[in-house]
């Protein structure tokens, strides 16, 4: 009886991990809530992130310079205090590889509050680590995000850190016009 | 080899005791709490999303974008609660706890479809699963619980133990060298700026920068515990297993500042040793009605024989 209760509770397991296996093949190892968990798993890679300032009192010429973390135009903007997930934020600008009229407009839907009344400027951020541990950085600026506009860096066919061509010039309340940019 | 798992896992060779119990519906509570939390607290971001950056589970295969602007993540929260208080309830168990999990996926691919993969959740999902299937698996309340429970356990040590594997597979023995800890202090580190405003190492942090060995023993020590996660699937190593895994939790967030927190709840809830305290509890709960019943019961008697001697009570 006791065997019997066993084996129909291994046998469960095994149709359970056998769907688990089968849906993480075929989904590139994550199906909720199903996962390898591969987190960490690539180490030694140089690190790319993104980070938000307040530039309402910034000049227009200094905005646009590629600078270090220590260097960042404008005031800390700490995306926790308005409630925006860090990591969200993050991930979107990472998985951004070009910016079209909808990504710009998904990046102010996550800042819709602040950008009621303040200038933004998000950066995106790489880092480095030499042998003796010291970190290095290098901070683009990627797009600007004001009340009633938004502006995407004005490098004319510039690279992007992603390998996407990066547009130019501005347009209005984050409406991009149409077309891959 | 199956007959030693199912026993280890599942211990159907002996009955039930009241703390096994007692432990199984703190966890099924925790589980449940948990999931109908995460299910509204969920739907808030979900109507702040605009747009699915990455497709997650069953969103690779349906648009799951009307999720975003109308209210339907609200009513998938509801429709969750809902089949959790049927489950949890046992008025319909099975289709409860199989529909909230079914809703539970669905609000899950929503909410993270702005490119972050977030694992703190998965443990409940695969346990909330565990209480489905025990139901559909089993006719009897105690079966359904050591199910339950024993799929918990068989699951989450697959889980750290598949984490150490995808390192070994993905870097190599080499993982643990203490410059990749350097990397990833940097990046988080980065992130903590961008989340607080403030940039700022605390000690351990400024220890492990300084000293690539000590660096190499963090995540050497982090891989190995990892590794041993698989020893939750036996009942003695459980205790220590799980508490060295909440160490590991500890230590990721001092080094990195991600905090893993619902895992070291989880860890807390299902890993410690709660069936044997709730039984002593239990025991002395007891033992002391069983005194109180035994002073009330001498009073009584002592009351009625003094009765008994006084003359002028009739009889």
């Amino acid at each position: 009886m006791n065997g019997e209760l066993g084996l129909r509770g291994v046998r469960a397991l095994g149709v359970l991990s056998l769907v688990g296996v089968a849906l993480l093949a075929t989904h590139l190892g994550e199906f909720w809530p199903y996962s390898i968990y591969p987190m960490f798993s690539v180490a030694g890679r140089p690190w790319r992130r993104a980070i938000a300032r307040e530039v309402s009192d910034v000049p227009a010429g200094e905005l646009w310079q590629t600078r270090t973390v220590e260097t960042l135009a404008g005031r800390a903007f700490p995306v926790a205090e308005h409630g925006i997930p860090q990591i969200d934020f993050t991930e979107y600008v990472n998985h951004s590889p070009r910016w079209d009229a909808a990504r710009v407009a998904g990046l102010r839907a996550l800042f819709a509050t602040p950008l009621r009344t303040q200038a933004l400027l998000v950066y995106e951020v790489r880092g480095d680590v030499d042998d003796d541990g010291t970190a290095h950085t290098r901070a683009e600026p990627v797009v600007l995000l004001e009340p009633t506009r938004s502006e995407l860096r004005p490098e004319p066919a510039a690279t992007s850190l992603l390998g996407g061509a990066l547009p130019v010039g501005a347009f209005p309340g984050g409406e991009v016009p149409g077309g891959p940019r | 080899m199956i007959a030693r798992l199912s026993r280890e896992l599942f211990a159907f060779d002996r009955p039930e005791t009241r703390g096994e119990l007692w432990h199984f519906k703190l966890y099924e509570t925790f589980l449940v709490g948990t999931m109908v939390f995460w299910a509204w607290d969920w739907s808030r971001s979900i109507q702040r999303t605009a747009a699915v950056v990455k497709p997650l589970g069953i969103a690779a295969h349906v648009d799951i974008s009307p999720m975003f602007s109308s209210g339907l993540s609200l009513l998938n929260a509801g429709l969750i609660s809902a089949g959790a208080v049927l489950g949890y309830l046992r008025v319909a168990p099975r289709l409860g706890y199989t529909a909230a999990f079914l809703g539970f996926h669905l609000q899950y691919v929503s909410r993270y479809s702005l490119g972050e993969i977030c694992h703190a959740s998965n443990f409940v999902g695969m346990g909330v699963l565990a209480l489905a299937a025990a139901m559909w698996v089993y006719p009897g309340a105690p079966e359904r619980r050591k199910f339950a429970m024993g799929a918990s356990f068989f699951f989450i040590g697959l889980a750290y133990a598949s984490a150490a594997l995808s390192k070994l597979v993905a870097s190599g023995p080499l993982w643990i060298d203490g410059r990749h800890l350097w990397l990833w202090i940097g990046e988080k580190s980065l992130d903590a700026y961008s989340k607080y405003g403030t940039l700022e190492l605390n000690p351990l942090q400024r220890a492990a920068l300084g000293s690539r060995a000590f660096a190499t023993l963090i995540l050497g020590t982090g891989l190995a515990v990892e590794a041993a996660g698989l020893l939750l699937w036996f009942r003695g190593a459980r205790a220590p297993v799980a508490l060295l895994c909440i160490a590991m939790h500890l230590g990721i967030h001092f080094a990195m500042n991600i905090l893993f927190d619902m895992s070291i709840y989880h860890l807390i809830v299902l890993g410690l040793p709660w069936a044997p305290l709730f039984e002593r509890l239990l025991g002395r709960v007891a033992t002391a009605s069983l005194l109180r019943i035994s002073r009330l019961g001498g009073s009584a008697l002592s009351a009625a024989s003094a009765r008994d001697s006084r003359p002028d009570i009739a009889r």
